[in-house]
């Protein structure tokens, strides 16, 4: 039995309901190829909220997939508090030197109103135009670094692993700062019209610590961050594994996870057990040198693995896709998922 | 070495669970029977590669192969802090993070290879290819190992390569970063003489291709 057709936010909130909707909700987590669309650099595309916007309505229009994506790039939160970007003309604007050196640049340490900072209210400008775009027929997703990796870009992975180490009180300060920052940003976005927030977390991923730090460290700062967020969020590892931690992130009260093509998406989505939606997980890194053929293969691998029974969007494993990637690849992923993305997914159990 | 592997075993539980004090009374111990080399070569070597793949496969988080090899490192550091411990014939090795500034691999990578006994010196992060191959040879480097987090920044180092090319000598370059652990093909467009899966591999490749 065939379903009739849905806008992308039935088709997401239906698989969120873990029931099947129509066809394959997906997610294309493009930001920079928004440039192209415009024929401008990379830097110019992100200094206006109006060009984001665009670049995202004309991107959903070309691909077809489920969602608008308002990040400009993970940077832009520590470039609000005075820290540097440094922009390429092929790659995400890239953070420059940690601005946190010593204890006392912690306890200095100040967020703005993400209404007044001049680069968070581009964003949020974007969300607004993006959101008079959608309506309700299109979810847009926020996206927030969270508080536990964010000292990543602050301080500097190593400086970092030496705090959590030797000295918990600083880490707990700076903790308390950028909860209090995620937060309002989080919410700024939902405000400005985004749908759901992407809860960017890949330092808690068992590829960067182990399970029992993460039970004593990140997980707690997920929990009192989510639950400040008034909206639904999606945990996101960046690329990061996280089976053994599963049953932890689901206490958080998270909705969706985030999926590295290392872990077996159908392990986990079993593990999540109608607890979590699980979102992935297409190599973004390989996907520069996929053949059309390549593209469907993969696309048909993601959906026999997760996508029976609803709970599932596919999407790439990372939260971005490489600006390396061609339109030809994007475009053969969409036609891939049109093709084989159709509920009730009979062919999976004739292949 | 007699009880190698009891020793391997009880060093990588230590150093898993960051537990620096049995850590450095274990290699202690080892240190009144047998030569620095030794210890070097039979223990500490294969317990940093055991840890480094164990990374590879999921088992181990990245904190703590960084603590392993900074443990080591340090170590190292101390207990022959008068006479310099310094392995066999050492190529002049160098290493850098090209163009960003996500240093935590290169320290991992510094930190486990001083730990296997070797110099090297530390150009930086953040470093742009022009800067980077001037370095290298105003230093004369014999082996340069290229730590790179984004993909842009490790497609550049075909970049370094020809810079480095027009300098006559031949200089060889490791490198590694995330990208390659999600694309096999990756290495094969990098004109680097070796890539590295893990830190801990890269004692291996500099012994491969130093031929010592």
């Amino acid at each position: 039995m065939s379903h009739p057709e849905l806008t992308s936010m039935q088709r997401v909130l239906t698989t969120l309901g873990y029931e099947e909707p129509d066809r394959v909700p997906w997610f294309l987590f493009v930001t920079m190829h928004g440039a192209k669309e415009l024929g401008l650099s990379i830097e110019d595309y992100f200094k206006n909220g109006k060009n984001v916007a665009e670049g995202q309505i004309r991107m959903q229009q070309k691909y077809e997939h489920d969602c608008y994506y308002n990040i400009f790039y993970l940077a832009a939160e520590m470039e609000s508090i005075g820290g540097s970007v440094i922009y390429r003309d092929d790659g995400p604007p890239n953070a420059g030197r940690p601005m946190i050196n010593d204890l006392s640049d912690i306890e200095a340490l100040t967020f703005p109103d993400p209404s007044e900072s001049e680069n968070l209210s581009e964003v949020l400008e974007a969300t607004r135009i993006m959101k008079e775009e959608a309506g309700d027929s299109i979810p847009i997703i926020g996206v927030v670094l969270s508080p536990f990796s964010s000292p990543i870009i602050q301080m500097g992975l190593d400086a970092y692993i030496n705090l959590i180490e030797n000295n918990r009180k600083a880490f707990d300060l700076l903790m308390s700062k950028n909860e209090a920052f995620c937060a309002a940003w989080a919410n700024a976005q939902l405000n400005a019209g985004a749908t759901a927030i992407g809860y960017f977390d890949p330092f808690s991923s068992n590829t960067m610590i182990p399970p029992d730090l993460y039970r004593e460290t990140g997980l707690k700062v997920a929990k009192r961050t989510i639950a400040n967020i008034n909206g639904p969020t999606a945990t996101h590892f960046a690329s990061g594994r996280c089976e053994p931690i599963i049953d932890d992130i689901a206490s958080t009260g998270t909705a969706l996870i985030g999926v590295t093509t290392h872990e077996d998406m159908s392990k986990l989505k079993k593990i999540c057990n109608k607890r979590m939606s699980v979102l992935g997980n297409l190599n973004g890194i390989e996907m520069r040198h996929w053949t059309p053929e390549q593209a469907e293969e993969n696309v048909k691998l993601a959906i026999a693995s997760a996508a029976k029974g609803g709970g599932f969007i596919l999407s790439d494993n990372h939260g971005e896709i490489p600006w390396q990637v061609s339109e030809d690849v994007l475009l053969s992923i969409s036609k891939a998922v049109k093709k084989w993305g159709r509920y009730p997914l009979e062919w999976i159990d004739n292949e | 070495m007699e009880n190698s592997e009891l020793y391997q075993s009880r060093l990588k539980t230590a150093l898993l669970s960051l537990d620096r004090i049995k850590a450095k009374l274990i290699l202690e111990d080892l240190i009144t029977t047998t030569a620095p080399t030794e210890v070097v070569d039979s223990i500490m070597i294969p317990v940093l590669e055991s840890i480094g793949s164990g990374w590879e496969d999921g088992r181990v988080a990245l904190t703590q192969v960084y603590a392993a090899g900074q443990f080591c490192e340090q170590w190292l550091d101390t207990a022959f802090e008068d006479k310099l411990f310094v392995k066999k014939e050492s190529p002049k090795l160098a290493i850098a993070v090209l163009e960003d500034f996500h240093s935590l691999g290169k320290r991992i990578v510094y930190s486990i290879v001083k730990g296997g006994g070797y110099q090297i010196q530390d150009f930086g992060a953040g470093i742009s290819v022009d800067k980077l191959a001037n370095k290298v040879i105003e230093e004369d480097i014999d082996i340069l190992l290229v730590s790179a987090l984004m993909l842009p920044s490790v497609l550049r180092i075909n970049n370094l390569r020809q810079a480095l090319e027009q300098s006559g000598k031949k200089i060889k370059i490791i490198a590694g970063g995330a990208p390659f652990r999600f694309d096999a093909i990756l290495k094969e467009e990098i004109m680097a003489d070796a890539v590295a899966n893990n830190a801990s591999e890269v004692i291996g490749i500099i012994e491969h291709l130093s031929g010592s």
